[in-house]
């Protein structure tokens, strides 16, 4: 089926009955505009498909409302015929690239960026310096990666500050210039400093565990390419479907067989997307937590954990929790599960004023939750969450529970 | 229209006039469209909103509010050019008083975001559309919206204490109070409750609250027959037992869940019972058995008790959600499903419910049936193309015997979702049976007092 086939399809199921639009984290950071909400976008989606079935061109600036949705999902939990907002939104990118219309200058900088220079600020040679005095195992079929993803937070932090201090427009003004050049970019990504320590310090304690368990690896260092999540997230899919067969080649032609990813978004990528799109990308994936076999000890601490939405929502992987519980006390927010309160992370470059409300609403429900620390399993929920000295990586904390 | 004064009320933000921003007003969960407003107004506060009713009453702009966009009958979309008044942002919970039993609310908040409050305090709003997680306080008190717990607490109306309401002036009053009993007049509290946003717009409530059920079981009994499961609620009612929840539902219905959720039923069935049982945890067994010998008695196909919190949860978000699964048996994406909403008293159901099977074959139309059963609400849901006129004659001509079913056996044409667009015949059907026309015309003459212009969602009711 072509993807304004499905796309139609799946928007014709919706009765507008609303369930969406009260579990969308958007819709009262946005003011409550029913464009800015689930049933609003599968809503406005509709009424384009159909537009652009009968006259070709889509007329409605349909742009922030479909770039603005979160992909968190929490949506097509509640929905009672089976509509799911959230791909909704993905697919609609994917038509408003494609028409060329309605398309965000920011999300094309970012999307140029990955192509050419294998990175979404277009500093891919930056993202090696954590790992410059650990040794690795060259000639493993084991290959450690990152995919940038802790790193970038230190980056991306410092950009949607600035971003958020300009309006929509300004931004996209200088996206347009930015998104020939991405060469420039890097110009002006500023790492925060303390977020690329910890970052850093995060990613040590990840080889640290891994190598402790008695895993060998190898990494590509200075060659490492971003995964492209963001391709597909982004909704480019031409683009997602080719650099996934880059990275197949790249793969292959180390000898790469086992992949070991240490984020939600690239392990969903490497593990369940590229697998569906891109020929032959058959390897072995696992999450870092899958391989540590490690006794830990077992205390009273309490801790909150923020589920990241790509592992509950997008995918049913709950090792994160079970290393919790063995920890300590686990706490869950009211929202978890397949009902999660995104981190607001996935709007931070492209909307960062929405993205530090949804964020802040978060941490709240969580401080609210009266734990001694917060955890979280994947970088960007920890760089929107880390609003004081109680939010932790869950690696941090397994390495602190170590049995000496 | 120049919106330049609603913009120095509200903020430019809040006057949503692009027609992208503007478009998703035109749907609820009917089947009808409105108008496109001018455009959409979001207040935040009652003298925002009061402001904005007095333009709109000198100017004479036809206003619609809308709470959660959940209305099944067309009640909060535009039946003429206007703008639509958002409530959206009236989402705070004022006041939490469990000593005195109640709880302030402003008009937006949803219901399951009220209730997620009050189990917190061992307390619950019982009032539970199925549409809970999107229906708004103000929303379900203008349609006196019933719900699944209906059997035992209800419906909203035996829960509103009190208003604040703001008219088509701009006055802004107060109805009722905080307390439980009062005896002053003209009960204008009980007049606001399901006068579907015609009279005044309802900006916070006052909301009568109930301790939690301590504990609660499930039986689940399957039918062939749909006058024996009609039979069995009046058995338990005869015997002395009020159900928590009584929800029915056919084979369409069951296989619309099965479709969306995944869940099972016998092959056999053609109808089943999903009756909840409420008591203290030591007497539940007990209530359970009671309950389940007396439904034994009638001719049943099989029977499953339960008290497994997670599978009744499953299962009651199914139930909640059947609207909206039964898309799932539509034979083309496009195909409405449109919904008959009526009610009889428990005593009835036999003979209702056998009258309507009879009536769907005569019209030859693909209805899902199901329904609050417990306290005599069915509703009867037609799979229909409305772009088809001579399919929609026939669906028309069913609803309105479908009313005259209810009427004839001493209950209603409406039972829970208002009349809105849809339900302005049988309106007039219901009180033309009862010889009650007069009705009509006293509605009208209280409609003229408060809104003397017809500014408030026009060509909704009469």
């Amino acid at each position: 089926m072509n993807l304004l086939n499905e796309l139609m399809q799946e928007t014709e199921k919706c009765i507008n009955c609303g369930f969406c639009e009260s579990v969308c984290p958007t819709l009262p950071f946005m003011g409550y505009r029913a464009t800015y909400g689930a049933r609003g976008r599968v809503f406005i989606s509709r009424e384009s498909l159909r537009e652009l079935n009968s006259t070709g061109v889509i007329s409605l600036n349909i742009g922030d409302s479909i770039f603005s949705c979160l992909e968190c999902y929490a949506c097509y939990y509640v929905c009672p015929a089976g509509v799911n907002p959230g791909k909704v939104s993905q697919m609609m990118r994917t038509i408003i690239n494609r028409e060329n219309k309605n398309r965000k200058n920011v999300a094309d900088m970012i999307v140029r960026a990955i192509i050419r220079r294998k990175n979404p600020l277009g500093i891919r040679e930056r993202m090696s310096s954590w790992a410059a005095d650990i040794d690795f195992d060259r000639k493993s079929d084991t290959l450690l990666y990152t995919g940038g993803m802790y790193q970038l937070m230190a980056y991306s932090s410092f950009l949607s500050r600035i971003e958020g201090k300009l309006d929509v427009k300004t931004v996209e003004r200088l996206a347009s210039i930015l998104k020939d050049k991405p060469e420039l970019l890097g110009l002006i990504a500023i790492p925060e400093r303390r977020m690329k320590e910890r970052m850093e310090k995060i990613l040590r304690d990840i080889v640290f565990l891994l190598k402790r368990s008695g895993i060998d690896f190898n990494y590509l260092d200075k060659e490492e390419p971003y995964s492209g999540a963001f391709l597909y997230e982004l909704g480019y899919m031409d683009e997602f479907i080719n650099y996934g067969k880059y990275l197949r080649d790249l793969f292959l032609s180390r000898g790469i067989k086992r992949i070991i990813t240490l984020d939600p978004h690239t392990h969903e990528a490497l593990k369940i997307l590229y697998p569906k799109y891109v020929e032959n990308f058959n390897f072995q994936v696992y999450h870092y937590l899958e391989l540590i076999n490690l006794q830990l000890r077992k205390g009273n601490e309490r801790f909150v954990y923020h589920q990241p939405c790509h592992f509950t929502m997008h995918e049913d992987f709950d090792v994160p929790l079970g290393f919790i519980t063995k920890m300590g006390v686990t706490i869950l927010p009211d929202r978890n599960g397949k009902s999660n309160f995104c981190c607001g992370g996935p709007a931070e470059l492209l909307y960062p004023k929405l993205a530090n409300s949804i964020s802040n609403e978060r941490f709240k429900q969580l401080k609210e939750k009266g734990g001694d620390r917060i955890i979280t399993a994947c970088p960007i929920c920890f760089a929107n969450l880390s609003k004081d000295s109680t939010v932790f990586d869950i690696s941090e904390v397994i390495r602190e529970y170590l049995n000496k | 229209m120049d919106l330049r004064e609603f913009i120095d009320i509200v903020g430019k933000d809040n006057v949503l006039t692009d027609k992208v921003d503007v478009i998703p007003y035109t749907k609820d969960a009917s089947f009808f469209t409105g108008k496109i407003p001018y455009a959409v107004l979001l207040p935040q506060n009652v003298n925002q909103v009061s402001s904005i009713m007095r333009i709109c009453q000198r100017d004479d702009i036809q206003v619609t509010v809308r709470g959660g966009g959940s209305s099944l009958t067309g009640s909060s979309i535009l039946a003429e050019e206007g703008v639509i008044l958002s409530m959206a942002r009236f989402d705070r919970i004022l006041e939490t008083a469990i000593e005195d039993r109640y709880v302030v609310a402003e008009a937006g908040v949803k219901l399951d975001y009220l209730n997620s409050h009050l189990s917190k305090y061992g307390h619950f709003y019982p009032p539970d559309p199925a549409s809970s997680i999107a229906a708004t306080v103000g929303g379900s008190i203008s349609t006196n919206a019933g719900g699944l717990r209906a059997a035992m607490y209800g419906a909203t109306k035996e829960w509103v204490l009190g208003l604040e309401v703001v008219l088509p002036d701009g006055t802004i009053i107060q109805t009722g109070g905080k307390v439980l009993k009062r005896s002053i007049g003209y009960d204008l509290t009980a007049l606001m409750v399901g006068s579907e946003g015609t009279l005044g717009v309802i900006t916070k409530a006052i909301l009568k609250i109930a301790p939690l059920p301590e504990s609660y079981g499930r039986i689940m009994v399957y039918y062939k027959s749909i006058e024996e499961a009609g039979r069995a609620i009046s058995s338990l009612k005869k015997r002395g037992i009020t159900p928590l929840i009584a929800e029915f539902m056919d084979r369409i219905s069951m296989d619309s869940i099965t479709h969306t959720k995944g869940i099972k039923f016998p092959e056999d069935a053609q109808y089943l019972l999903l009756i909840d049982i409420s008591s203290t945890h030591e007497s539940l067994d007990k209530k359970l058995n009671e309950a389940a010998e007396i439904l034994k008695s009638t001719d049943i196909l099989g029977m499953r008790i339960t008290k497994d919190p997670e599978e009744m949860a499953v299962m009651y978000q199914a139930r909640k959600g059947l609207y909206s699964s039964q898309l799932s048996e539509r034979e083309k994406p496009g195909e409405y499903v449109i919904i008959g909403d009526i009610v009889v008293p428990a005593s009835r159901l036999p003979k209702t419910l056998s009258e309507i099977k009879g009536s769907i074959e005569n019209y030859g139309l693909k209805v899902a049936l199901f329904g609050h059963i417990g306290d005599g609400n069915i509703h009867a849901n037609i799979f229909a193309d409305v772009n088809n006129s001579e399919q929609m004659k026939r669906v028309n001509d069913f609803m309105m015997e479908l009313g005259r079913i209810a009427l004839r056996n001493e209950g209603s044409v409406s039972s829970e979702h208002g009349i809105g667009i849809e339900k302005i015949e049988l309106l007039k059907e219901e009180y033309r049976y009862k010889n009650s026309l007069k009705n009509l015309d006293i509605m009208r003459e209280i409609k003229k007092i408060f809104d003397p212009k017809n500014i408030l969602n026009r060509g909704k009711m009469f």
